[in-house]
């Protein structure tokens, strides 16, 4: 350590300004441990490959090209339905693995001690890491819908020699896209949510990453086991409590938004007749217990890291 | 707690369910002052240092830092001190400069040159931009110290600094912690190798099974302790003649050489003793006990206790 007095013999006119762990920087700071991270950038890399793959392959569809020849709004919703489908469950499996990292390596790694160590409050820092993930995710869902937008523009002007079908559209068709980006931005809340709560719950990255990752599938899968229960039981509540799972819920949402819409939930969905505002309360609910879990053990519990 | 004090603790105790970590801890580091903490594995070291830093809360008693108390004031605190807890805890996936920027950002008030000055004194310019991962536990090892430093704190607390560090590291890192020292930084140091707490601390405070057993100055620990060593031509002669003396019960031969007290305290007491009984000393020398000797004295009998 080749250190020079002057570097360590600092004088009052010279002294560093008063540090004081700021909010802003804080996100900088999880912002730019979110860019570093290579798996953040193979996922989008993978997601994109997909992207294309897809979109070559509706090229290549003339039963699609006939849908927006005869019927230009039922084509939109198509792809609108299918492309806003892939966005969701790709979008949450990327939001569900950086929530996680983001969170379980400051524990797994020990930084976690470092970072209070200087100051930083708890709930200050988890704020941080919620606000870099929901910046990101709004970063992912305008990049996710310049691409669609460039993607259906060039598909319609290079089969029908302009992008006609698209602006002639009704207003309805813009309504339900908006109505499609709210849930879009509702399943990305719920998963940045909960890819933190299951690493803060166990204060690990391996256990934040299986966690939230099993959670969906668990809870989709649990929609047969209660319907399973229903038959054997004979017994209604079994359906009933599916009706408060939160994927089924997030599934159902687009199509309970949109009622006169004939559209398909492409997963599980609640057994028993729900309406939107239930379907949103189920969701918000589980919402505010993820937050207030990861609230409560972050600002409570001791770091041992 | 005055001005002159930098770090206090007050009846410090911390319980995990029945086990008592740390038991009524009362400590004291004083401004600009190299102050180590010892103990053995599992003493509560590391659990002190981690209630100094509001990682952890007390089961009872308080900590004052900088003349505030921590409970309260983390975030006006905290930031002046530097601390290395542990092991390095550093994002092994980042370079070494984008784990400054990182820890820098959340703390404001860095600019980028200090990002440099750091790398400059813990010598890490030349290898920033690798991967923390691909470093040597040194390597690491420094980079923690350069977080630590970033904000140039007026109290670093590091806890076991040394460790990694190859013997040329060590040298350095003592002649760091000096260095720091004399520009008026407060540093709390907890390390297993007594050796080089000896060379750099001014005070150290030796905690057992979560009790404060001494806090003295080093120079105090060593050489404190008013025994002679005694070279002679018939030693187990002296001996006798020794211990036949009320001063003298605790007299004893090592390695062919008389080990006493003097009657007095003083050494030429203590010639003129032997003298006047024929046993003429050929060399005399107040006894030295290195830190070892008198930390696995202390923690071993648990004796002592201030």
């Amino acid at each position: 350590m080749s250190a020079s007095e002057s570097v360590l013999v600092r004088t009052e006119t010279a002294r560093l300004r008063a540090p004081r762990p700021s909010f802003p920087g804080a996100v900088r700071g999880e912002l730019l441990k979110a860019s570093r991270q290579l798996t953040t950038w193979v996922m989008l890399g993978v997601a994109l490959l997909l992207f294309s793959i897809f979109a070559l392959a509706l090229l290549s569809a003339d039963q699609v090209r006939t849908q927006l020849h005869a019927s230009p709004l039922a084509w939109y919703y198509t792809v609108l339905d299918i492309l806003l489908s892939l966005f969701d469950t790709g979008s949450g499996i990327f939001l569900l693995v950086v929530s996680a990292r983001l969170m379980g390596m400051e524990y797994s790694s020990g930084t976690i001690r470092i970072l209070l160590a200087r100051g930083t409050g708890r709930v200050q820092l988890l704020a941080a890491k919620l606000t870099a993930l929901a910046i990101g995710a709004l970063v992912l869902l305008a990049g996710f819908l310049i691409l669609a937008g460039a993607f259906l523009s060039i598909l319609v002007s290079s089969w029908e020699g302009s992008l006609h079908p698209l602006t002639a559209l009704p207003a309805e068709a813009w309504r339900y896209t908006e109505l499609q980006v709210v849930v879009a931005l509702i399943s990305m809340g719920v998963c940045i949510l909960l890819g933190t709560t299951a690493a803060v719950v166990g204060r690990s990255l391996a256990f934040g990453l299986a966690a939230s990752l099993a959670f969906f599938p668990t809870d989709n899968f649990g929609t047969i086991v209660l319907s399973l229960l229903t038959r054997v039981t004979g017994k209604d509540t079994w359906n009933q409590v599916s009706a408060y799972l939160l994927g089924p819920a997030l599934n159902q949402l687009p199509v309970l938004l949109e009622p006169h819409r004939q559209a398909r939930a492409a997963f599980a969905v609640p057994l028993v007749k729900v309406d939107a505002t239930h379907a949103l309360i189920v969701i918000a609910a589980y919402g505010a217990i993820f937050l207030a879990a990861s609230v409560i053990l972050s600002a409570r519990r001791d770091v041992l890291e | 707690m005055n001005d002159a004090t930098v770090l206090t603790t007050h009846q410090l105790s911390k319980s995990y369910g029945s086990r008592p970590a740390v038991k009524h801890l009362d400590l004291d580091v004083r401004r600009g002052e190299i102050f180590g903490f010892l103990g053995p594995n599992g003493a509560g070291k590391t659990t002190t240092i981690r209630m100094a830093l509001g990682l952890i809360r007390p089961s009872s008693g308080r900590v004052e830092v900088l003349g505030r108390d921590i409970a309260r004031h983390k975030a006006q605190v905290l930031p002046r001190v530097g601390a290395l807890v542990e092991s390095p805890a550093l994002y092994t996936y980042m370079s070494g400069r984008d784990n400054l920027r990182a820890f820098a950002a959340v703390l404001g008030g860095v600019p980028a040159r200090r990002l440099d000055e750091v790398l400059d004194v813990v010598d890490l310019r030349g290898r920033q931009k690798d991967r923390v991962g691909s470093y040597s536990m040194g390597m690491k090892q420094r980079l923690g110290l350069a977080v630590a430093l970033l904000h140039d704190p007026e109290l670093l607390v590091l806890d076991e600094p040394a460790n990694g560090l190859d013997p040329a590291g060590i040298v350095e890192m003592r002649d760091l912690m000096r260095r720091l020292a004399a520009s008026g930084k407060t540093i709390f140091i907890s390390s297993h190798v007594l050796g080089e707490v000896q060379q750099i601390c001014d005070r150290v405070a030796i905690i057992n099974l979560g009790q404060l057993v001494r806090v003295a100055p080093v120079a105090d620990l060593i050489g404190a302790h008013g025994e002679f060593e005694v070279k002679l031509e018939n030693p187990e002669r002296a001996l006798q003649l020794v211990r036949e003396q009320p001063w003298g019960s605790g007299a004893r031969l090592q390695e062919g050489t008389l080990v006493t007290t003097s009657p007095s305290g003083r050494g030429r007491d203590l010639v003129q003793f032997l003298a006047q009984a024929g046993c003429w000393p050929d060399a005399v020398s107040e006894r030295q006990h290195d830190l070892e000797e008198i930390f696995l004295d202390l923690t071993t009998s648990n004796g002592g206790v201030n």
